[in-house]
């Protein structure tokens, strides 16, 4: 197994434990997301976006990380609203999302393991089918593109909205536990 | 020894509420130690988390070992097949790293139940049925916004990608448009 | 407590960001000649390869679909993807998707039209060749396994780059 590989599964082991560290691996925790009943979803991925988000830019700041050897997921417009839309839709039915669904069958969670089956089959039946839907999933393609790229904004000004309107939100969704 | 008999011998327990598991821990605390190890795999590893892209890289293999030429002709699957194979993605293995990190954390806790979780008014069978249907579900939509959760809205939320941040705003609002029509699921 | 703590550290080095320039000019990507080959078999849209070299070097070989034009006089567009072949080291392109051609024409001549692999290799990497291979042809390539004893060139075959999430 070369280093790349374990290096992966020790990553895994890490985001594993931390997902069901939060309850993440809990589909009624999950859910209540999209009751607003529970908005630890919210909490957590915004947390870890700010935190990675912040991290990086000040690594590659200082000169420690070189972000131009860091993967940008490409931007594909009108596959990724479709898709993100029917993703939702799935999430909230399934009440796990990929990674949640993993670490909720690790648990015993027996409907953990149903979500991936069914992930699995979904992936599976669209990669087979896949000829009638390649024009659409090549479409809109805009490379690595970013939000300071789209805005003509500075990367820092990026950075510190995004900071500012999470905390924010996160007060807000206090606010909207609270009366749940 | 069976099975059932071995992982509930590791503490697991049948019933709710057997035995006192520890709390979970404060969302923001975990977020950010989640946001750590996103930030570890740009540093260690060059790129960030992933889910979905193992659950293709696996059919790909599966679709390959069944019929290795309809695998190299179709274009989705083909590309899994270079670079030492689909059986050999990052993804995959960083996903059972995903299983093991996930149990131990729930051994630990003393949160391992071989149960169906569910909402109060869903039986067992209408669970499953859920947990499939809207897995498969979440399977077309990751294939194609190539991502879910994991490696979009966090690995791209973080690194600021147009793309990414469009589909985590299209998962939500299509999670809140849908959460009404499953109400009965969860409520 | 802790939460308070960890939102004023967001504050201040999301306050602070504002107030500093962005991560340092990046430098260029780079792909591999198996990778570009990748994405000229399965006609990637949006695909531009432009060779940087002189017009003799073009006319003497170039890469199936490069365009031989300076970088300032050619348009690009947000969406297109641009490989520039034959680059020097302070070579440039500030675009969201631009790569540089690792290895150059060589590069593509040694990987992708002369891939080798030894007799007595694994099944997993005779696995990627057959693919490698597939590609190989599509070019006019010609794939060979080479015995031990005869020099072998190690192959290194795409990265995961493009697999996504």
């Amino acid at each position: 197994m070369t280093t790349s590989l374990a290096v992966a599964i020790m990553i895994g082991i890490a985001f594993g434990w931390t997902l069901e560290r939060a309850g993440l691996g809990s589909a009624p925790k999950l859910a209540g997301q999209f009751y607003l009943t529970d908005l630890t979803v919210f909490k957590v991925m915004f947390s870890a976006i700010v935190t990675a988000m912040l991290g990086a830019f000040w690594l590659a700041r200082l000169g420690v990380l070189d972000l131009s050897q860091v993967y940008v997921p490409e931007t594909y417009l009108l596959p990724q609203l479709a898709g993100g839309v029917l993703f939702g839709a799935g999430f909230v039915i399934a009440g796990l999302c990929p990674g949640t669904s993993c670490v909720a069958a690790a648990a015993g969670r027996g409907d953990g393991a149903l979500v991936m089956l069914g992930m699995f089959g979904g992936v599976l039946a669209t990669g087979l089918a896949f000829a009638p839907l390649r024009d659409f999933y090549e479409s809109t393609a805009r490379g690595s593109l970013t939000l300071p790229d789209l805005l003509h904004v500075p990367y820092g000004a990026i950075v510190c909205a995004v900071v500012a309107m999470a905390l924010i939100a996160f007060q807000i969704a206090e606010r909207v536990e609270k009366r749940a | 020894m069976s099975f059932g008999k071995w992982f509930r011998g590791l503490g697991v327990s049948r019933s709710r509420g057997k035995s006192a598991p520890q709390a979970y821990a404060d969302p923001y605390i975990a977020g950010t130690g989640l946001g750590l190890v996103l930030l570890a795999a740009f540093v260690i590893a060059g790129r960030g988390l992933g889910a979905s892209g193992a659950f293709a890289s696996g059919a790909a293999g599966v679709v390959a070992a069944a019929s290795p030429a309809r695998a190299a002709a179709n274009p989705y699957f083909a590309r899994y097949l270079s670079g030492g194979g689909p059986w050999r993605e990052w993804l995959l293995f960083e996903i059972a790293g995903v299983v093991i990190g996930g149990f131990l954390s729930a051994l630990v806790a003393g949160r391992l139940r071989a149960i169906i979780e569910r909402g109060p008014s869903l039986g067992r069978g209408g669970r499953l049925a859920n947990a499939f249907a809207g897995g498969a579900i979440m399977g077309i939509g990751a294939v194609l916004a190539r991502g879910c959760t994991s490696g979009l809205a966090l690995t791209g939320g973080a690194l600021l990608s147009v793309g990414s941040w469009l589909f985590m705003i299209a998962a939500f609002a299509g999670a809140y448009l849908f959460a009404p029509i499953v109400k009965r699921a969860w409520r | 407590m802790i939460r308070r703590v960890l939102a004023a550290l967001a504050a201040l080095l999301g306050g602070l960001a504002l107030f500093v320039s962005g991560p340092h000019q990046r430098a260029m990507k780079t792909i591999s000649p198996l990778e570009l080959a990748e994405w000229i078999h399965d006609r990637k849209p949006g695909l531009r390869i432009i060779d940087l070299r002189t017009e003799a070097e073009f006319d003497e070989y170039h890469v199936p679909r490069a365009e031989h034009v300076s970088i300032e006089s050619a348009h690009f567009k947000a969406s297109e993807t641009i490989v520039l072949v034959g680059a020097n080291a302070s070579t440039t392109l500030d675009e969201p998707s631009a790569y540089l051609l690792r290895g150059g024409v060589q590069g593509w001549i040694d990987d992708v039209l002369n891939p080798t692999i030894a007799a007595d290799a694994p099944p997993d990497a005779r696995a990627t060749f057959k693919r490698v291979s597939e590609v190989s042809r599509y070019f006019g390539g010609i794939p060979r396994i080479v015995d031990k004893g005869q020099p072998v060139k190690a192959n290194t075959a795409a990265t995961v780059r493009r697999r996504g999430c």
